[in-house]
């Protein structure tokens, strides 16, 4: 197992949570540096390990623990890939609303942690939002959870949260609980094409405002100046007939949303900006490049950040939008030019006291996240 | 107990003479939030700004004094009660809405900001603030955030944490810390994710930005009434089941209702067993049909007396009735005692009978109004403090109700948070290790231990009795 | 200033505010941003929820009754919004009215207290004396003397009392539906005699023959507000005899104080008293003969929204008046800090209110405010005036509707 170039000294594929814990916290008692590993499928995500002992692979910790078909809740062990706890889920009529890039094959831990999401972000938001209890192995071999198998849940503080999008630096996620939502009654999904950027932006504009807003909408590049909008409506059949036709795009294929999150790059990155900043943004992408954007969420892919000082201009437009730009790959010369994350944040030495509390010997994942 | 020579002067120099609160009789009054127990501060402090917080925060850093923030007082779990002394920081001053971005549709507010203020001001521009806790027309943005509160409309909308982008805080040391913002994907630990719902034991929020939502084309209420408890909540199990999820979806059984005719005259029925608020908001044609569906699946779950409001005035005086609900059984006995446990919805008959058995048992009624769409239960215990002993009945009631919760699988709080009321049953449903996760948060955010102190964590000090109940979680645990 | 600090439990007086009335308050909180005084101070203590708990400590012997804890009872200003939104139905009227009552019996008798006491016995209880034509100025001048007016409060201009017309009734126009019963009242007739004329033309529209019952004096609600239910007790006994020396539908009344006083006070009367503004939006009036082309925002009065309950039908009859444009304007049912004697008796507080009342009001820019009880016109026109505002009309609602006629 290699990970930017460091080839870890063992593997460990532990089959439950219990050894996950064990294996971690024999590796962090003896100094060894361990990177927690899904499906691989985000691990170009982080700058350069400084140290990479132990691969801790999470895929045969896969079961599904629960689906409680009455409550819209499952609960599910890290290593199970989303597209398979979606097809448990259609089994009962409902389904985990994320959609990431770079798909198929993501496990549900990879993705937490990594903190990755799609296009339905739109209408469900991140799974920040529908996550209702973690389990979490930490250094010292605790198997500490948090929240529970209730949609509703204030008991303690949330460190659902804290977990999510840190790629593992305070402990390993291995179970997760999540809010399911029932299939859409219907779906419908439209698309249409811009030749040119104003154009392109209004025609998003307008599908955002209305009365019923898509649940996703995308718009990407095409070649030739020319932009694909691409966007799903959800909800009674009468709703969505109304809207299709009030906003007036063509009727598309389904399928074209699995080719969208199939998009990936060895060499992108996401650029995360509030909503109003991100037409300035993308306009930044150097030109005849392509992208693909949520435009009522504020996030951008672009999947050619191959050149640094490209790069790092981008970055710093959307830092002064209050925003980042995250590789999300990239080589290990551009990696160490411009770095994985960009301007640290201003609490960094709050996340620092937290990366210390729990994690205080730097076993997990040293030098590739913030902290 | 009192605070250490000079520091009253001090706070006095931060503030002014005039807002702060120190003479003893007058502190009696600011022992109590909206629950049973309350507990004197030493002083009441009233800021009336971010730095002037941060300057009374420092001082009591620099003189180890506990610092309690309060927005309304209205919260149900004591989190605003002084239970170690110290200065209570009152952020009612603080109650300007400092922007509304309709473009970006957000809104940026002072703590002390109310609920329904907020709501005022966003509806000027066609939005709205979805997380409308009962107590909306009273409780802070503040005090919300703290607590991430819920209230009826979160089934569909999400909670209070779903709705704040950012805040900034005054930490524990009395230095300020921004956390979260407007773009979606922050680099860097969630700060913000665990701040929201921290009950002010991580620091006090002075400023908050939340999310603002278009005001939806068409909203239909129906109200409808059932036999009992029992059909009603089937038939909760039955909407949700169907594949809907309605915007709100509220039960109130037949003790509630009486008292809540009693006061607001909404027109629900007095003979009905319980009674289902449910609502359904987006276009016109949507809610059509999803609220001919719903009043399909409801009659074929023994629904009697369905009505569907008329006019947005019905509508309100419905949901007057339901958020006012649990002041109005202040109608029957002058005190209430209310546990908010969270179970999955298909366990809601089960538990529902098991606390109709416990109040019977404790011979205590009962009145159950509640998210039964989120599972989220609110049985008030209802009573009077004058009755001899009755404290000691109650809260034992309150306990076993929370415990039955906790056996089917469900969570000790949903939505008032766990202040001092709950803490002592934190065991149950986490592990020590569980615990300890928590607590390293806890001990890296602020070491000294004075923000909100004995909220939470179990408190040995305090509630010797019932820490000794721990274990039970290896039943209740979630995997 | 002093007071008496006698043993906890002396708030055991017989006007004492029940035990079971102050139980009924759950401690829930929901009033707390309704009070007008919360909203300034941002204290508990200056809060419904403050003040119930308060007194009930007094009568459980949980605090001393002191000269600093009587300061909080003090500054309620008895709006009652507090009880419009609480769903416990905690009747703090009557707490509150008999809280001061008992407070009024423990406290020291001060110079000021029983000036202001006096001064109302003397004069509002006494129509004679209050119509005299000096009454009014010596009033005034008497109470600037003693500091409780503040200089900027100056009085409207008197234009001469209102007097009943001759044999005391007032025909209807067109068919006859109703005898209604008229409540002269004490500074009505001679603040706002254009607001008594408008109201009886009104009346007279809507088919009433209008009697004003001879005898009849102030009904005694600011006494009782004011914490002298001995005072109040004796003014409604002779007007219950004035009213009842002939048949009546009902009683009417114009000031929304004098209403809610009647409605609760008077149990011999109270179900036959109407508000005006109710009665009128109940029998309908004839089709407006003229427009009214003004821009008018409605301030309630505290006592017909709160303790009324009337909030709909002004607004419904200012918005059927054609030409005219209704603005509402913020928090339009909080309290403008008139209360009564309050503005005389706490200036500042009542000053804080006021400002953010002139705020909200002059942010919807109207050409004319009304409202429909004399304390609140006062209150509004003195505001008006500190800032220089006097384009803003303040008018009682009768004259408004009245203008369409």
């Amino acid at each position: 197992m290699v990970v930017d170039g460091v080839e870890a000294r063992r593997v460990e594929r532990p089959s439950s949570p219990e050894q996950l814990a064990d294996a971690l916290c024999t590796a962090a008692a003896a100094g060894e540096a361990v990177i927690p590993i899904g499906s691989g499928r985000a691990l170009g995500l982080g700058d350069l390990p400084e140290r990479f002992d132990v691969a801790l692979e999470t895929r045969s910790i896969n079961r599904l623990l629960e689906l409680s078909r009455a409550d819209l809740t499952v609960s599910v062990e890290a290593g199970m890939t989303l597209e398979d706890l979606n097809s448990e889920l259609a089994a009962a009529g409902q389904f985990l609303p994320l959609d990431p890039f770079n798909s198929p094959g993501h496990t549900i831990g990879g993705l937490l942690a990594a903190g990755l999401s799609g296009p339905l972000r739109l209408r469900y938001g991140s799974p920040r939002d529908f996550t209702i209890g973690l389990r979490v192995a930490l250094p010292d071999g605790r198997l500490a959870s948090s929240g529970g198998r209730v949609v509703k849940n204030v008991s303690g503080y949330d460190l659902n949260k804290l977990h999510q999008g840190a790629l593992g630096s305070l402990g390993v996620i291995v179970a997760a609980s999540f809010k399911v939502y029932p299939r859409p009654l219907h779906q419908l999904t439209v698309e249409t094409e811009a030749g040119g950027p104003d154009e392109a932006w209004n025609a998003a504009e307008r599908a955002l405002s209305l009365s019923m807003p898509p649940a996703a909408l995308e718009m990407s590049t095409e070649g030739h100046g020319d932009f694909h909008l691409l966007a799903r409506f959800e909800g009674s059949s009468r709703g969505v007939e109304r809207t299709a036709a009030e906003l007036g795009w063509r009727q598309a294929d389904a399928a074209l949303w699995a080719t969208h999150a199939a998009r990936a790059s060895d060499h992108w990155a996401r650029i995360s900006v509030p909503r109003r900043s991100l037409p300035e943004l993308v306009r930044a992408i150097p030109a005849g490049q392509p992208w693909w954007c949520s435009p009522g969420v504020g996030v951008a892919h672009w999947p050619e950040a191959r050149i640094a000082e490209q790069v790092a201009a981008l970055r710093s437009a959307a830092e002064r939008a209050g925003g980042s730009l995250v590789l999300l790959a990239a080589d290990l010369e551009l990696k160490r030019q411009v770095g994985a994350w960009g301007t640290a944040p201003a609490t960094l030495p709050l996340m620092q006291e937290l990366k210390n509390a729990f994690d205080p010997g730097h076993a997990l994942s040293p030098g590739r996240y913030v902290v | 107990m009192g605070l250490p020579n000079g520091v009253l002067r001090e706070l006095k120099q931060i503030v002014g003479g005039h807002q702060v609160v120190h003479e003893a009789n007058d502190l009696k009054i600011f022992e109590r939030d909206g629950s049973i127990s309350g507990a004197l501060p030493d002083a009441v402090v009233l800021p009336a700004d971010r730095d002037q917080v941060a300057a009374v925060v420092r001082l009591a850093a620099r003189h180890g004094i506990p610092v309690v923030p309060r927005g309304a007082g209205t919260g149900l779990s004591g989190g605003a009660v002084t239970v170690k002394g110290g200065i209570a920081l009152q952020l009612s001053r603080m109650r300007r809405v400092l922007r509304i971005d309709p473009a970006s549709r957000t809104a940026m507010v002072e703590p002390g900001v109310v609920n329904q203020d907020l709501q005022q001001a966003a509806s000027r521009h066609g939005l709205f603030y979805a997380p409308d806790p009962s107590s909306q027309k009273a409780c802070t943005i503040g005090g919300n955030a703290a607590e991430n509160s819920g209230g009826p409309h979160c089934l569909y909308y999400g909670v209070t944490t779903n709705h704040v982008l950012g805040m900034e805080v005054v930490l524990a040391d009395g230095s300020f810390a921004w956390l979260g913002g407007e773009a979606p994907d922050r680099v860097g630990l969630d700060l913000l994710g665990v701040m929201v719902g921290s009950e002010g034991t991580l620091g006090t929020i002075t400023r908050i930005l939340v999310k603002l939502l278009p005001v939806p084309e068409s909203v239909v209420t129906l109200m409808a009434a059932f036999p009992t408890i029992e059909t009603a909540s089937h038939a909760v199990s039955a909407v949700i089941g169907h594949g809907i999820l309605p915007a709100a979806l509220e039960m109130m059984d037949q003790v509630t209702i009486g008292a809540v005719e009693a006061h607001y005259r909404a027109g629900y029925p007095t003979d009905a067993g319980a009674v289902l608020l449910v609502e359904v908001d987006g276009l016109q044609e949507s809610c059509g049909e999803l609220s001919g569906e719903i009043e399909r699946i409801l009659k074929e779950n023994e629904a009697t007396n369905l009505r569907i409001a008329e006019d947005p005035d019905e509508r309100e005086l419905l949901w007057a009735g339901r958020k006012g609900a649990i002041g109005a059984l202040g109608r029957i006995k002058p005190n209430y005692y209310l546990h908010d446990g969270v179970v999955p919805r298909t366990r809601l008959p089960e538990v529902l009978r098991r606390v109709g058995e416990i109040g019977d048992h404790y011979k205590l009624p009962v009145a159950n109004v509640f998210h039964a769409g989120d599972g989220n239960l609110h049985p008030n215990i209802l009573f009077d403090l004058r009755d001899a002993g009755v404290m000691d009945q109650v809260e034992g009631a309150g306990e076993e109700m929370l415990y039955a919760v906790v056996e089917m699988g469900g969570t000790l709080s949903g939505e008032h948070g766990i202040g001092i009321e709950k803490n002592a049953f934190m065991p149950w449903i986490y592990s020590a290790d569980d615990l300890e996760a928590m607590l390293r948060v806890k001990r890296a955010l602020d070491p000294a231990g004075l923000m909100n102190p004995g909220k939470i964590f179990p408190d040995p000090e305090r509630e010797p009795r019932l820490t000794a109940r721990a274990g039970f979680c290896a039943e209740a645990r979630w995997w | 200033m002093g007071l008496d600090i006698r043993d906890p439990g002396t708030f055991q007086g017989p006007d004492a505010p029940s035990d079971d009335d102050l139980s009924t308050c759950v401690h829930c909180g929901l009033c707390l941003n309704y009070c007008p005084t919360f909203r300034v101070t941002g204290l508990e203590t200056e809060s419904p929820r403050g003040r119930i708990y308060l007194m009930t400590q007094w009568k459980r012997g949980g605090l001393p009754f002191t000269e600093e804890l009587v300061r909080h009872i003090d500054l309620c200003l008895g709006c009652r919004t507090c009880e419009a939104v609480c769903p416990s139905g905690v009747p703090y009227g009557r707490i509150i009215e008999h809280g001061r009552a008992e407070v009024e019996r423990l406290r020291r008798p001060n110079p000021k207290s029983l000036l202001v006491r006096q001064t109302m016995r003397q004069l509002l209880g006494h129509p004679v004396r209050l119509q005299a034509a000096g009454a009014m100025t010596r009033l005034g001048q008497a109470l600037r003397l003693t500091g409780l007016v503040p200089q900027s409060r100056v009085l409207p201009r008197l234009t001469g009392a209102y007097r009943p017309p001759a044999g005391r009734v007032a025909p209807p126009i067109g068919e006859r539906r109703f005898r209604v019963a008229f409540l002269l009242g004490c500074v009505m007739p001679i603040f706002y005699r254009p607001a008594h004329e408008a109201s009886v033309k009104l009346l007279q529209l809507a088919g009433c023959e209008v009697w004003f019952p001879r005898g009849q004096r102030c009904c005694g609600a600011l006494f009782a507000h004011n914490g002298d239910l001995e005072g109040a007790r004796g003014l409604r006994e002779v007007n219950q005899r004035a009213f009842g020396m002939e048949d009546f539908d009902y009683l009417l009344v114009n000031s929304a104080g004098c209403g809610s006083h009647l409605k609760d006070f008077y149990p011999n009367l109270g179900t036959r008293v109407r508000d005006l503004f109710e009665f009128l939006a109940e029998v309908g009036l004839p089709e407006p003969r003229q427009e009214v082309p003004l821009r008018v925002t409605y301030q309630d009065a505290c006592h017909l929204v709160h303790a009324q309950r009337i909030r709909k039908p002004p607004r419904q009859l200012l918005k059927s008046i054609p030409g005219l444009e209704f603005v509402e304007m913020a928090h339009a049912d909080i309290c403008c800090g008139s209360a009564g004697i309050y503005n005389a008796v706490q200036p500042e507080m009542s000053e804080r209110i006021l400002a953010e009342k002139m705020e909200d009001l002059l942010s919807v820019q109207p050409q004319v405010v009304v409202t429909a009880n004399p304390g609140c016109q006062m209150q509004l026109e003195a505001g008006l005036r500190a800032r220089g505002r006097q384009e803003v009309a303040v008018k009682h609602l009768a004259e408004v509707i009245a203008a369409a006629y």
